[in-house]
């Protein structure tokens, strides 16, 4: 159970930063870095 | 407003960088809640194991944890003492500690966990911004220990279910008490990491044949079950003596029997599953409760509040407090004196023998602190 999350996880950081790269507002790339924050720190299990 | 630009994957790129650079200071803070506190064993300490010596099924894993053993000159009764059941409830680690740094076995033997969510150390509960860590003064030099969550880290068990069934009697939980290993018990050899870490601990008790197991706990000051012993039917007598006793010391402190409809705490399910004596304690511990004010390393120590002080002149709270608050020492000193009498009820009533030497007492405790009963630092 524990990977599908894990994977879930990474396809959900492989997309938001797919996103970031082609958003043209800079507000809303900002909203996705902080998004990425907590979802790396999962992926890794430090937090 | 928007700022479009034609440089966005210039501001991407810059964005990423920044991330990774918060991750990596975010990540050093988190990872140095796993660098586990010293503790420095006192000469009565005989053996130092791992609870996977009775379970392998959590070798390996955070949920093994050091069980200090202090075994007699002479052949006895034997007690098991758990410290750490959650991690912020600092006064059950901190009295656990006291024993394996100073306790003396003259007979029977002596179990000591102080950490018994050891996963449960390395991480803070969300949204309530407790400190990570606190010390303690010595004669020699400041200790430190950490203050960590009620549950299991869900970097070492996730995720929640919706719903959380406790095993064995189909108790319906929410999905976070998953987590809390106090309602795990008897655990399961192929559940959770939390119940196989309830599970080692039933299988040690029934391997080693523990007569009494004391759980200690900290409770908020407005939580009815606070200043207070729980215990098993089957504990009854002994606790009532225990109560009388360390009534006599000048602890005020109630008997409750634990509820038969409450199912996974240490005090039901250790008494019904294994042939231990099972108790529970509880003391006031202000940095874990709801209306405190400002959470930081003094509220841990010094357990002073002026939130606190008001509620009880409203008569909320279900224990005294001042302007003095309850101090860690207090409820060292409390939790201490309770095992202490727990072990001289056994012998006075003619259960069994077991006894504890070389503590500090109540008011010793009290007056000089915990730390004055801490070993240095490299001792
Ligand atoms: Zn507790």
């Amino acid at each position: 159970m524990l990977y599908v999350y894990l994977v879930l996880v990474a396809l959900l950081i492989v997309n938001i930063v797919w996103n970031m790269l082609r958003e043209k507002d800079v507000f809303v790339q900002v909203d996705a870095a902080l998004v990425l924050v907590p979802l790396i720190l999962r992926l890794l299990l430090i937090k | 407003m928007q700022l479009i630009t034609r440089h966005n994957r210039t501001w991407a790129a810059v964005l990423l960088v920044l991330t990774a650079l918060v991750c990596v200071l975010l990540a050093q803070q988190f990872l140095s809640m796993r660098v586990e506190e010293p503790i420095y064993p006192g000469p009565g300490v005989t053996e130092q194991r791992m609870l996977s010596d009775w379970f392998p099924g959590i070798k390996d894993t955070a949920a093994d944890t050091p069980v200090y053993v202090l075994q007699g000159e002479q052949p006895g009764n034997s007690m098991l003492v758990l410290g750490g059941t959650h991690p912020n409830e600092p006064a059950g680690q901190l009295s656990a500690v006291l024993l394996i740094e100073n306790a003396q076995l003259s007979v029977g033997t002596l179990y000591v966990i102080p950490r018994t969510n050891n996963s449960a150390f390395t991480t803070t509960d969300p949204q309530e911004g407790a400190p990570m860590r606190f010390t303690i003064d010595t004669p020699n030099g400041e200790r430190w220990f950490r203050f960590g969550s009620r549950a299991t880290n869900p970097v070492h068990q996730w995720p929640d279910p919706e719903i959380y069934v406790h095993a064995s009697s189909g108790q319906r939980l929410s999905g976070s008490e998953t987590r809390n290993i106090n309602r795990s018990y008897p655990g399961r050899p192929d559940g959770t990491l939390t119940e196989k870490a309830s599970y080692a601990i039933a299988e040690m008790i029934r391997k080693e044949n523990i007569d009494i197991t004391i759980d200690l706990h900290e409770a908020s000051p407005e939580y009815p079950t606070i200043n207070a012993v729980v215990a098993h039917e089957d504990a009854m007598e002994l606790a009532s003596w225990a109560l009388l006793n360390m009534q006599m010391e000048g602890m005020d402190i109630m008997l409750e029997p634990s509820p038969k409809n409450l199912h996974g705490l240490t005090h039901r399910e250790l008494g019904d599953f294994t042939d231990t004596y099972a108790v529970l304690m509880e003391t006031a511990n202000a940095s874990q409760g709801r209306l405190r004010g400002r959470t930081n390393e003094a509220l841990v120590v010094e357990g002073k509040d002026k939130f606190y002080v008001r509620a009880a002149q409203y008569g909320r709270l279900y224990v005294p407090f001042d302007e003095n608050g309850h101090p860690l020492n207090e409820r060292v000193a409390r939790h201490v004196t309770g095992i202490l009498q727990f072990a001289q009820a056994y012998n006075d009533l003619g259960l069994g023998a077991i006894a504890i030497d070389n503590m500090p007492t109540f008011t010793q405790i009290n007056e000089n602190g915990v730390g004055a009963y801490l070993n240095a630092p490299g001792e």
